[in-house]
Protein backbone atom coordinates (compact mmCIF):
# COMPACT_ATOMS: atom_id res chain seq x y z
CA UNK A 1 0.00 0.00 0.00
CA UNK A 2 1.31 3.47 -0.86
CA UNK A 3 1.86 5.97 2.00
CA UNK A 4 -0.86 8.15 0.42
CA UNK A 5 -3.35 5.31 0.57
CA UNK A 6 -2.39 4.52 4.17
CA UNK A 7 -2.94 8.17 5.09
CA UNK A 8 -6.29 8.10 3.30
CA UNK A 9 -7.52 5.09 5.30
CA UNK A 10 -6.23 6.54 8.57
CA UNK A 11 -8.16 9.75 7.90
CA UNK A 12 -11.29 7.75 7.00
CA UNK A 13 -11.00 5.81 10.26
CA UNK A 14 -10.83 9.08 12.23
CA UNK A 15 -13.80 10.42 10.28
CA UNK A 16 -16.05 7.44 10.97
CA UNK A 17 -15.00 7.19 14.63
CA UNK A 18 -15.54 10.92 15.27
CA UNK A 19 -18.24 11.42 17.88
CA UNK A 20 -21.03 13.94 17.53
CA UNK A 21 -21.61 16.33 14.68
CA UNK A 22 -21.03 14.74 11.22
CA UNK A 23 -20.64 18.18 9.60
CA UNK A 24 -17.74 18.98 11.93
CA UNK A 25 -16.17 15.59 11.23
CA UNK A 26 -16.53 16.20 7.47
CA UNK A 27 -14.83 19.59 7.77
CA UNK A 28 -12.01 18.01 9.79
CA UNK A 29 -11.58 15.28 7.15
CA UNK A 30 -11.47 17.82 4.33
CA UNK A 31 -8.85 19.85 6.18
CA UNK A 32 -6.52 16.83 6.30
CA UNK A 33 -5.95 16.96 2.52
CA UNK A 34 -4.75 20.34 1.24
CA UNK A 35 -6.11 21.00 -2.22
CA UNK A 36 -9.07 18.65 -1.79
CA UNK A 37 -12.35 20.56 -2.03
CA UNK A 38 -15.11 18.09 -1.18
CA UNK A 39 -18.73 19.12 -0.75
CA UNK A 40 -19.09 18.56 3.03
CA UNK A 41 -22.76 17.56 2.66
CA UNK A 42 -21.65 14.66 0.45
CA UNK A 43 -19.29 13.37 3.18
CA UNK A 44 -22.04 13.74 5.75
CA UNK A 45 -24.15 11.33 3.66
CA UNK A 46 -21.64 8.59 4.51
CA UNK A 47 -21.33 9.43 8.21
CA UNK A 48 -25.10 9.49 8.57
CA UNK A 49 -25.66 6.33 6.53
CA UNK A 50 -23.19 4.32 8.59
CA UNK A 51 -24.42 5.55 11.98
CA UNK A 52 -28.02 5.22 10.80
CA UNK A 53 -27.45 1.63 9.75
CA UNK A 54 -26.00 0.70 13.14
CA UNK A 55 -28.90 2.38 14.93
CA UNK A 56 -31.61 0.89 12.70
CA UNK A 57 -30.18 -2.63 12.89
CA UNK A 58 -29.84 -2.55 16.68
CA UNK A 59 -33.37 -1.19 17.07
CA UNK A 60 -34.81 -3.83 14.78
CA UNK A 61 -32.98 -6.76 16.37
CA UNK A 62 -33.04 -5.64 20.02
CA UNK A 63 -36.33 -3.73 20.45
CA UNK A 64 -36.77 -4.43 24.17
CA UNK A 65 -33.17 -3.42 24.89
CA UNK A 66 -33.73 -0.20 22.98
CA UNK A 67 -36.97 0.51 24.86
CA UNK A 68 -35.22 0.11 28.24
CA UNK A 69 -32.96 3.17 27.84
CA UNK A 70 -33.69 6.82 27.14
CA UNK A 71 -32.85 8.46 23.80
CA UNK A 72 -29.64 10.18 24.95
CA UNK A 73 -28.04 7.08 26.39
CA UNK A 74 -29.21 5.04 23.40
CA UNK A 75 -27.49 7.51 21.06
CA UNK A 76 -24.29 7.22 23.12
CA UNK A 77 -24.43 3.42 22.94
CA UNK A 78 -25.02 3.41 19.18
CA UNK A 79 -22.02 5.72 18.74
CA UNK A 80 -19.80 3.41 20.81
CA UNK A 81 -20.80 0.17 19.12
CA UNK A 82 -18.42 -1.34 16.56
CA UNK A 83 -19.50 -4.10 14.15
CA UNK A 84 -16.92 -6.84 13.80
CA UNK A 85 -18.74 -9.37 11.64
CA UNK A 86 -19.18 -9.28 7.86
CA UNK A 87 -22.95 -9.92 7.98
CA UNK A 88 -24.73 -6.68 8.74
CA UNK A 89 -27.56 -8.64 10.36
CA UNK A 90 -25.00 -9.86 12.93
CA UNK A 91 -24.17 -6.29 13.91
CA UNK A 92 -26.11 -6.76 17.15
CA UNK A 93 -24.27 -9.97 18.08
CA UNK A 94 -21.65 -8.19 20.14
CA UNK A 95 -23.83 -5.38 21.47
CA UNK A 96 -24.10 -6.98 24.92
CA UNK A 97 -20.33 -6.48 25.18
CA UNK A 98 -20.75 -2.78 24.35
CA UNK A 99 -23.37 -2.62 27.12
CA UNK A 100 -21.15 -4.48 29.63
CA UNK A 101 -18.49 -1.83 29.11
CA UNK A 102 -21.00 1.03 29.51
CA UNK A 103 -23.16 -0.08 32.45
CA UNK A 104 -21.25 1.93 35.02
CA UNK A 105 -20.31 5.11 33.17
CA UNK A 106 -23.66 5.51 31.42
CA UNK A 107 -25.54 4.36 34.54
CA UNK A 108 -27.47 1.74 32.57
CA UNK A 109 -29.99 -0.64 34.17
CA UNK A 110 -28.02 -3.66 35.41
CA UNK A 111 -30.22 -6.13 33.52
CA UNK A 112 -29.61 -4.49 30.13
CA UNK A 113 -26.63 -6.62 28.94
CA UNK A 114 -28.48 -9.83 29.87
CA UNK A 115 -31.58 -8.60 28.04
CA UNK A 116 -29.51 -7.85 24.93
CA UNK A 117 -27.98 -11.34 25.13
CA UNK A 118 -31.44 -12.87 25.33
CA UNK A 119 -32.79 -10.85 22.41
CA UNK A 120 -29.72 -11.69 20.32
CA UNK A 121 -30.12 -15.38 21.21
CA UNK A 122 -33.53 -15.30 19.50
CA UNK A 123 -31.88 -14.14 16.27
CA UNK A 124 -28.99 -16.58 16.66
CA UNK A 125 -31.45 -19.47 17.04
CA UNK A 126 -33.43 -18.33 14.01
CA UNK A 127 -30.34 -18.26 11.81
CA UNK A 128 -28.36 -21.15 13.39
CA UNK A 129 -26.97 -23.63 10.86
CA UNK A 130 -29.05 -26.70 10.13
CA UNK A 131 -27.73 -29.91 11.66
CA UNK A 132 -27.96 -33.26 9.88
CA UNK A 133 -30.81 -35.44 11.15
CA UNK A 134 -29.41 -37.38 14.14
CA UNK A 135 -29.25 -41.19 14.19
CA UNK A 136 -30.43 -41.12 17.81
CA UNK A 137 -32.36 -38.62 19.91
CA UNK A 138 -30.25 -35.48 20.38
CA UNK A 139 -30.50 -32.11 22.07
CA UNK A 140 -31.65 -29.53 19.53
CA UNK A 141 -28.35 -27.99 18.31
CA UNK A 142 -29.97 -24.52 18.21
CA UNK A 143 -30.78 -24.68 21.95
CA UNK A 144 -29.10 -22.01 24.05
CA UNK A 145 -29.39 -21.59 27.83
CA UNK A 146 -28.80 -18.14 29.34
CA UNK A 147 -28.50 -17.67 33.09
CA UNK A 148 -29.26 -14.35 34.76
CA UNK A 149 -30.70 -13.07 38.04
CA UNK A 150 -33.85 -11.55 36.45
CA UNK A 151 -37.12 -12.95 35.08
CA UNK A 152 -36.32 -11.81 31.57
CA UNK A 153 -38.53 -14.25 29.67
CA UNK A 154 -41.64 -12.79 31.30
CA UNK A 155 -40.22 -9.30 30.79
CA UNK A 156 -39.79 -9.93 27.07
CA UNK A 157 -43.32 -11.31 26.80
CA UNK A 158 -44.90 -8.36 28.60
CA UNK A 159 -46.44 -5.64 26.43
CA UNK A 160 -44.49 -2.39 26.13
CA UNK A 161 -44.00 -0.15 27.99
CA UNK A 162 -42.49 -2.62 30.42
CA UNK A 163 -41.68 -2.12 34.09
CA UNK A 164 -38.34 -3.27 35.52
CA UNK A 165 -37.91 -7.05 35.33
CA UNK A 166 -38.57 -8.99 38.52
CA UNK A 167 -35.49 -10.24 40.35
CA UNK A 168 -34.94 -14.00 40.54
CA UNK A 169 -32.56 -16.54 39.03
CA UNK A 170 -33.60 -17.78 35.61
CA UNK A 171 -32.19 -20.13 33.01
CA UNK A 172 -33.75 -18.91 29.78
CA UNK A 173 -34.01 -21.56 27.07
CA UNK A 174 -33.98 -20.32 23.48
CA UNK A 175 -34.32 -22.64 20.51
CA UNK A 176 -35.62 -23.03 16.95
CA UNK A 177 -38.22 -25.76 16.60
CA UNK A 178 -36.84 -28.29 14.09
CA UNK A 179 -40.20 -28.76 12.33
CA UNK A 180 -41.87 -25.33 12.42
CA UNK A 181 -38.58 -23.35 12.39
CA UNK A 182 -40.19 -20.97 14.89
CA UNK A 183 -38.00 -19.62 17.68
CA UNK A 184 -39.19 -20.15 21.27
CA UNK A 185 -38.00 -18.88 24.63
CA UNK A 186 -39.07 -19.85 28.11
CA UNK A 187 -37.61 -20.26 31.58
CA UNK A 188 -36.22 -23.75 32.07
CA UNK A 189 -38.15 -25.98 34.47
CA UNK A 190 -37.09 -29.23 36.13
CA UNK A 191 -38.82 -31.45 33.55
CA UNK A 192 -37.22 -29.75 30.56
CA UNK A 193 -33.79 -29.82 32.19
CA UNK A 194 -34.25 -33.51 33.06
CA UNK A 195 -35.16 -34.40 29.47
CA UNK A 196 -32.22 -32.42 28.06
CA UNK A 197 -29.81 -34.02 30.54
CA UNK A 198 -31.07 -37.56 29.84
CA UNK A 199 -30.67 -37.05 26.09
CA UNK A 200 -27.39 -35.12 26.24
CA UNK A 201 -25.70 -37.65 28.49
CA UNK A 202 -27.36 -40.74 26.99
CA UNK A 203 -28.76 -41.75 30.40
CA UNK A 204 -31.09 -44.76 30.46
CA UNK A 205 -34.58 -43.49 31.45
CA UNK A 206 -34.84 -46.27 34.07
CA UNK A 207 -31.58 -45.12 35.68
CA UNK A 208 -32.70 -41.49 35.42
CA UNK A 209 -35.99 -42.33 37.16
CA UNK A 210 -34.21 -44.17 39.96
CA UNK A 211 -31.68 -41.35 40.43
CA UNK A 212 -34.38 -38.66 40.44
CA UNK A 213 -36.86 -40.53 42.61
CA UNK A 214 -39.56 -40.38 39.92
CA UNK A 215 -41.32 -43.02 37.86
CA UNK A 216 -40.03 -44.19 34.48
CA UNK A 217 -43.35 -43.01 33.03
CA UNK A 218 -42.64 -39.51 34.32
CA UNK A 219 -39.20 -39.49 32.67
CA UNK A 220 -40.69 -40.76 29.45
CA UNK A 221 -43.42 -38.08 29.54
CA UNK A 222 -40.77 -35.39 30.04
CA UNK A 223 -38.86 -36.75 27.04
CA UNK A 224 -42.01 -36.85 24.91
CA UNK A 225 -42.81 -33.23 25.79
CA UNK A 226 -39.25 -32.16 25.01
CA UNK A 227 -39.52 -33.76 21.56
CA UNK A 228 -42.94 -32.15 20.97
CA UNK A 229 -41.60 -28.74 22.00
CA UNK A 230 -38.45 -29.18 19.91
CA UNK A 231 -35.92 -29.06 22.76
CA UNK A 232 -34.94 -32.56 21.74
CA UNK A 233 -34.74 -33.77 18.15
CA UNK A 234 -36.04 -37.31 17.76
CA UNK A 235 -34.04 -39.91 15.89
CA UNK A 236 -34.76 -39.67 12.16
CA UNK A 237 -36.76 -42.70 11.05
CA UNK B 1 -10.47 -13.74 -18.70
CA UNK B 2 -12.57 -16.82 -19.43
CA UNK B 3 -15.91 -16.26 -21.22
CA UNK B 4 -18.75 -16.13 -18.70
CA UNK B 5 -22.05 -17.96 -19.22
CA UNK B 6 -25.16 -16.01 -20.21
CA UNK B 7 -27.83 -16.63 -17.56
CA UNK B 8 -30.77 -14.45 -18.67
CA UNK B 9 -32.64 -12.27 -16.16
CA UNK B 10 -32.60 -12.81 -12.41
CA UNK B 11 -33.74 -11.21 -9.18
CA UNK B 12 -32.21 -11.15 -5.72
CA UNK B 13 -33.49 -13.55 -3.07
CA UNK B 14 -34.80 -11.31 -0.27
CA UNK B 15 -36.12 -12.28 3.16
CA UNK B 16 -39.59 -11.07 2.18
CA UNK B 17 -39.69 -13.66 -0.62
CA UNK B 18 -38.16 -16.72 1.06
CA UNK B 19 -41.41 -18.64 0.63
CA UNK B 20 -42.93 -16.99 -2.45
CA UNK B 21 -39.99 -16.72 -4.86
CA UNK B 22 -39.06 -20.43 -5.00
CA UNK B 23 -42.75 -21.19 -5.67
CA UNK B 24 -43.30 -18.62 -8.42
CA UNK B 25 -44.84 -19.74 -11.70
CA UNK B 26 -43.52 -16.59 -13.45
CA UNK B 27 -40.49 -16.68 -15.77
CA UNK B 28 -37.18 -16.36 -13.93
CA UNK B 29 -33.75 -17.44 -15.16
CA UNK B 30 -31.41 -17.17 -12.17
CA UNK B 31 -31.20 -15.87 -8.61
CA UNK B 32 -28.64 -13.64 -6.90
CA UNK B 33 -27.92 -14.16 -3.18
CA UNK B 34 -25.93 -12.08 -0.71
CA UNK B 35 -23.47 -14.47 0.95
CA UNK B 36 -23.70 -12.41 4.15
CA UNK B 37 -27.32 -13.60 4.49
CA UNK B 38 -26.75 -17.28 3.70
CA UNK B 39 -23.27 -18.44 4.72
CA UNK B 40 -23.46 -20.52 7.90
CA UNK B 41 -27.18 -19.81 8.18
CA UNK B 42 -29.87 -22.49 8.50
CA UNK B 43 -33.62 -22.40 8.98
CA UNK B 44 -35.85 -20.50 6.58
CA UNK B 45 -32.98 -18.77 4.76
CA UNK B 46 -31.37 -22.11 3.94
CA UNK B 47 -34.68 -23.68 2.93
CA UNK B 48 -35.21 -20.79 0.50
CA UNK B 49 -31.67 -21.06 -0.86
CA UNK B 50 -31.99 -24.80 -1.50
CA UNK B 51 -35.46 -24.40 -3.05
CA UNK B 52 -34.10 -21.77 -5.44
CA UNK B 53 -31.03 -23.87 -6.18
CA UNK B 54 -33.31 -26.72 -7.23
CA UNK B 55 -34.83 -24.49 -9.93
CA UNK B 56 -32.25 -21.91 -11.04
CA UNK B 57 -28.55 -21.04 -11.22
CA UNK B 58 -27.43 -19.13 -8.11
CA UNK B 59 -24.85 -16.31 -8.12
CA UNK B 60 -23.41 -14.97 -4.82
CA UNK B 61 -23.10 -11.18 -4.81
CA UNK B 62 -21.36 -9.90 -1.69
CA UNK B 63 -20.97 -6.59 0.09
CA UNK B 64 -18.25 -7.48 2.64
CA UNK B 65 -15.35 -8.84 0.57
CA UNK B 66 -13.61 -5.48 1.04
CA UNK B 67 -11.36 -5.65 -2.04
CA UNK B 68 -10.40 -2.02 -1.49
CA UNK B 69 -9.73 -1.94 2.24
CA UNK B 70 -6.49 -1.73 4.21
CA UNK B 71 -7.15 -4.80 6.40
CA UNK B 72 -6.07 -8.26 5.21
CA UNK B 73 -8.83 -10.16 3.39
CA UNK B 74 -11.08 -11.96 5.91
CA UNK B 75 -10.08 -15.64 5.66
CA UNK B 76 -13.21 -16.91 7.40
CA UNK B 77 -15.40 -14.85 5.08
CA UNK B 78 -13.57 -16.19 2.01
CA UNK B 79 -13.86 -19.77 3.25
CA UNK B 80 -17.60 -19.31 3.74
CA UNK B 81 -17.89 -17.78 0.28
CA UNK B 82 -16.03 -20.71 -1.23
CA UNK B 83 -18.30 -23.21 0.53
CA UNK B 84 -21.39 -21.37 -0.71
CA UNK B 85 -20.06 -21.15 -4.28
CA UNK B 86 -19.19 -24.84 -4.25
CA UNK B 87 -22.53 -25.85 -2.79
CA UNK B 88 -24.59 -23.96 -5.39
CA UNK B 89 -21.98 -24.48 -8.13
CA UNK B 90 -21.91 -20.73 -8.78
CA UNK B 91 -20.86 -19.81 -12.33
CA UNK B 92 -19.17 -16.70 -10.88
CA UNK B 93 -19.35 -14.40 -7.85
CA UNK B 94 -19.14 -10.66 -7.40
CA UNK B 95 -18.57 -7.72 -5.05
CA UNK B 96 -17.85 -4.00 -5.28
CA UNK B 97 -14.89 -1.71 -6.05
CA UNK B 98 -14.92 -0.13 -2.59
CA UNK B 99 -13.85 -0.68 1.01
CA UNK B 100 -16.04 -1.53 3.99
CA UNK B 101 -13.67 -2.36 6.87
CA UNK B 102 -11.17 -0.29 8.86
CA UNK B 103 -9.11 -1.76 11.68
CA UNK B 104 -11.36 -4.81 11.92
CA UNK B 105 -14.55 -2.74 12.14
CA UNK B 106 -17.15 -3.41 9.46
CA UNK B 107 -18.80 -0.16 8.40
CA UNK B 108 -21.44 -1.98 6.34
CA UNK B 109 -21.31 0.52 3.52
CA UNK B 110 -19.61 0.56 0.11
CA UNK B 111 -17.06 3.31 0.60
CA UNK B 112 -15.18 4.95 -2.28
CA UNK B 113 -11.43 4.77 -2.83
CA UNK B 114 -9.16 7.43 -4.24
CA UNK B 115 -9.08 6.79 -7.98
CA UNK B 116 -5.37 6.52 -8.79
CA UNK B 117 -2.65 4.04 -9.78
CA UNK B 118 -1.77 3.38 -6.13
CA UNK B 119 -5.30 2.13 -5.50
CA UNK B 120 -5.18 0.01 -8.68
CA UNK B 121 -1.99 -1.62 -7.43
CA UNK B 122 -3.58 -2.21 -4.03
CA UNK B 123 -6.91 -3.62 -5.22
CA UNK B 124 -5.92 -5.80 -8.19
CA UNK B 125 -3.85 -8.38 -6.22
CA UNK B 126 -6.59 -8.59 -3.59
CA UNK B 127 -9.13 -9.41 -6.30
CA UNK B 128 -6.82 -12.04 -7.77
CA UNK B 129 -6.27 -13.56 -4.31
CA UNK B 130 -10.00 -13.64 -3.54
CA UNK B 131 -10.88 -15.22 -6.90
CA UNK B 132 -8.15 -17.85 -6.44
CA UNK B 133 -9.28 -18.63 -2.91
CA UNK B 134 -12.94 -18.97 -3.92
CA UNK B 135 -12.02 -20.83 -7.10
CA UNK B 136 -14.59 -19.10 -9.34
CA UNK B 137 -14.48 -16.21 -11.83
CA UNK B 138 -14.96 -12.83 -10.13
CA UNK B 139 -16.97 -9.84 -11.35
CA UNK B 140 -16.26 -6.38 -9.94
CA UNK B 141 -19.17 -3.95 -9.60
CA UNK B 142 -18.87 -0.20 -10.21
CA UNK B 143 -20.15 1.40 -6.99
CA UNK B 144 -21.75 4.78 -6.45
CA UNK B 145 -19.72 7.50 -4.75
CA UNK B 146 -20.99 10.80 -3.47
CA UNK B 147 -17.66 12.58 -3.48
CA UNK B 148 -14.34 12.10 -5.30
CA UNK B 149 -11.80 11.03 -2.67
CA UNK B 150 -8.54 12.95 -2.14
CA UNK B 151 -5.56 11.95 -4.25
CA UNK B 152 -7.69 10.89 -7.24
CA UNK B 153 -5.89 11.29 -10.55
CA UNK B 154 -7.97 9.01 -12.80
CA UNK B 155 -11.56 9.52 -13.86
CA UNK B 156 -14.04 6.87 -12.81
CA UNK B 157 -14.15 4.97 -16.11
CA UNK B 158 -10.34 4.87 -16.36
CA UNK B 159 -10.02 3.70 -12.76
CA UNK B 160 -12.57 0.93 -13.24
CA UNK B 161 -10.95 -0.16 -16.50
CA UNK B 162 -7.47 -0.15 -14.96
CA UNK B 163 -8.60 -2.30 -12.02
CA UNK B 164 -10.49 -4.96 -14.00
CA UNK B 165 -7.65 -5.20 -16.48
CA UNK B 166 -4.95 -5.43 -13.80
CA UNK B 167 -7.00 -8.01 -11.87
CA UNK B 168 -8.09 -9.74 -15.11
CA UNK B 169 -11.64 -10.03 -13.78
CA UNK B 170 -15.08 -9.40 -15.18
CA UNK B 171 -17.19 -6.29 -14.79
CA UNK B 172 -20.58 -6.24 -13.12
CA UNK B 173 -21.93 -3.05 -14.61
CA UNK B 174 -24.60 -1.45 -12.41
CA UNK B 175 -26.40 0.93 -14.76
CA UNK B 176 -28.29 2.63 -11.94
CA UNK B 177 -24.93 3.38 -10.36
CA UNK B 178 -23.72 4.82 -13.68
CA UNK B 179 -26.83 7.00 -13.86
CA UNK B 180 -26.57 8.10 -10.20
CA UNK B 181 -22.85 8.88 -10.51
CA UNK B 182 -23.44 10.79 -13.74
CA UNK B 183 -26.03 12.96 -11.97
CA UNK B 184 -23.97 13.44 -8.80
CA UNK B 185 -20.75 14.28 -10.65
CA UNK B 186 -22.12 15.87 -13.81
CA UNK B 187 -20.81 13.54 -16.50
CA UNK B 188 -22.31 11.96 -19.61
CA UNK B 189 -23.30 8.35 -18.80
CA UNK B 190 -23.10 7.27 -22.46
CA UNK B 191 -19.56 8.59 -22.81
CA UNK B 192 -18.78 6.75 -19.56
CA UNK B 193 -20.01 3.46 -21.06
CA UNK B 194 -17.97 4.12 -24.20
CA UNK B 195 -14.82 4.45 -22.09
CA UNK B 196 -15.23 1.03 -20.41
CA UNK B 197 -13.83 -2.31 -21.57
CA UNK B 198 -17.34 -3.57 -22.36
CA UNK B 199 -16.02 -6.96 -23.47
CA UNK B 200 -15.49 -7.64 -19.76
CA UNK B 201 -19.13 -7.01 -18.77
CA UNK B 202 -20.43 -10.34 -17.48
CA UNK B 203 -23.51 -9.04 -15.73
CA UNK B 204 -25.68 -5.94 -15.38
CA UNK B 205 -27.57 -4.57 -12.37
CA UNK B 206 -30.74 -2.55 -12.93
CA UNK B 207 -32.15 -0.67 -9.95
CA UNK B 208 -33.80 2.49 -8.69
CA UNK B 209 -32.59 5.41 -6.59
CA UNK B 210 -33.80 8.34 -4.46
CA UNK B 211 -33.43 11.98 -5.45
CA UNK B 212 -32.65 14.19 -2.42
CA UNK B 213 -31.76 17.86 -2.28
CA UNK B 214 -28.22 18.17 -3.62
CA UNK B 215 -27.58 14.45 -4.05
CA UNK B 216 -29.01 11.32 -5.69
CA UNK B 217 -28.84 8.27 -3.41
CA UNK B 218 -28.25 4.71 -4.59
CA UNK B 219 -31.03 3.09 -2.56
CA UNK B 220 -32.16 0.25 -4.87
CA UNK B 221 -35.72 1.35 -4.40
CA UNK B 222 -37.51 -0.02 -7.44
CA UNK B 223 -38.91 0.03 -10.07
CA UNK B 224 -36.11 0.76 -12.54
CA UNK B 225 -36.44 4.38 -13.77
CA UNK B 226 -36.64 5.23 -17.47
CA UNK B 227 -33.15 6.76 -17.84
CA UNK B 228 -31.67 3.49 -16.53
CA UNK B 229 -33.71 1.49 -19.05
CA UNK B 230 -32.43 3.76 -21.82
CA UNK B 231 -28.84 3.16 -20.70
CA UNK B 232 -29.56 -0.57 -20.69
CA UNK B 233 -30.75 -0.40 -24.31
CA UNK B 234 -27.62 1.54 -25.29
CA UNK B 235 -25.46 -1.01 -23.55
CA UNK B 236 -27.19 -4.01 -25.14
CA UNK B 237 -26.75 -2.45 -28.57
CA UNK B 238 -23.02 -2.49 -27.85
CA UNK B 239 -22.63 -5.81 -26.04
CA UNK B 240 -25.47 -8.05 -27.15
CA UNK B 241 -27.34 -10.08 -24.53
CA UNK B 242 -25.80 -9.90 -21.08
CA UNK B 243 -26.80 -11.57 -17.81
CA UNK B 244 -29.08 -9.10 -16.02
CA UNK B 245 -30.35 -8.66 -12.47
CA UNK B 246 -33.19 -6.55 -11.09
CA UNK B 247 -31.89 -5.13 -7.79
CA UNK B 248 -34.64 -4.01 -5.41
CA UNK B 249 -33.56 -3.80 -1.77
CA UNK B 250 -35.46 -0.87 -0.24
CA UNK B 251 -39.22 -1.01 0.40
CA UNK B 252 -39.23 -4.53 -1.04
CA UNK B 253 -42.83 -5.41 -2.01
CA UNK B 254 -44.32 -8.30 -0.02
CA UNK B 255 -44.87 -10.26 -3.22
CA UNK B 256 -42.06 -10.70 -5.81
CA UNK B 257 -44.51 -9.84 -8.63
CA UNK B 258 -43.31 -6.25 -9.14
CA UNK B 259 -39.68 -7.45 -9.35
CA UNK B 260 -40.66 -10.12 -11.86
CA UNK B 261 -42.51 -7.46 -13.90
CA UNK B 262 -39.21 -5.58 -14.16
CA UNK B 263 -37.45 -8.84 -15.07
CA UNK B 264 -40.02 -9.39 -17.85
CA UNK B 265 -39.26 -5.94 -19.23
CA UNK B 266 -35.54 -6.68 -19.27
CA UNK B 267 -36.16 -10.06 -20.88
CA UNK B 268 -38.21 -8.44 -23.63
CA UNK B 269 -35.35 -6.03 -24.37
CA UNK B 270 -32.85 -8.87 -24.39
CA UNK B 271 -35.02 -10.81 -26.85
CA UNK B 272 -34.95 -7.94 -29.33
CA UNK B 273 -31.22 -7.39 -28.96
CA UNK B 274 -29.12 -8.28 -31.94
CA UNK B 275 -26.94 -11.13 -30.79
CA UNK B 276 -23.45 -9.83 -31.15
CA UNK B 277 -22.06 -12.46 -28.87
CA UNK B 278 -23.61 -15.48 -30.54
CA UNK B 279 -20.63 -17.53 -29.47
CA UNK B 280 -21.44 -16.98 -25.81
CA UNK B 281 -22.64 -20.17 -24.19
CA UNK B 282 -26.39 -19.93 -23.62
CA UNK B 283 -26.91 -16.60 -25.40
CA UNK B 284 -30.33 -16.31 -27.06
FE1 LIG C 1 -25.60 -3.12 -7.84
Amino acid sequence: MTPDLEAFFAAQARFFAAPGDPAAAAAALAAEFPGWRPRPARLVVYAEAIAGHVRATLEQVLPATRAAVDADRWAALVARHRARRPASGALAADFAGTLDAAVVDLDLPAFLPALARLEWALVAAYTAPDAPAPDRAAVNPTLDALEHPWRLCAYLDAPAPRATPAAGDEVALVWRHPATLRVHHRPADARALLAVKVVAEGIDPVAAAAAGGVSVAQVQAALDDAVRDGLVVARSS
Amino acid sequence: MEPLPYLGVGVGLRREHFASLPATARPLDWVEVTPETFVGVGGRARQALLACRARWPIVPHGVSLDVGGPDPLDDAYLDGLRRLCDEVDAPFFSDHLSFCRLGGVYLHDLLPLPMNEGAVAHVAPRIRAAAARVGRPFLLENPTYYEVMPGSTLDEAAFLARVVEAADCGLLLDLNNVHVNALNHGYDPVAFLDALPLERVGQVHLAGHDVRPGVVLDTHRGPVPDPVWRLYERLLARTGPVTTLIEWDTAVPPDPGPLLDEADRARALLATTVTRRAARPGAP
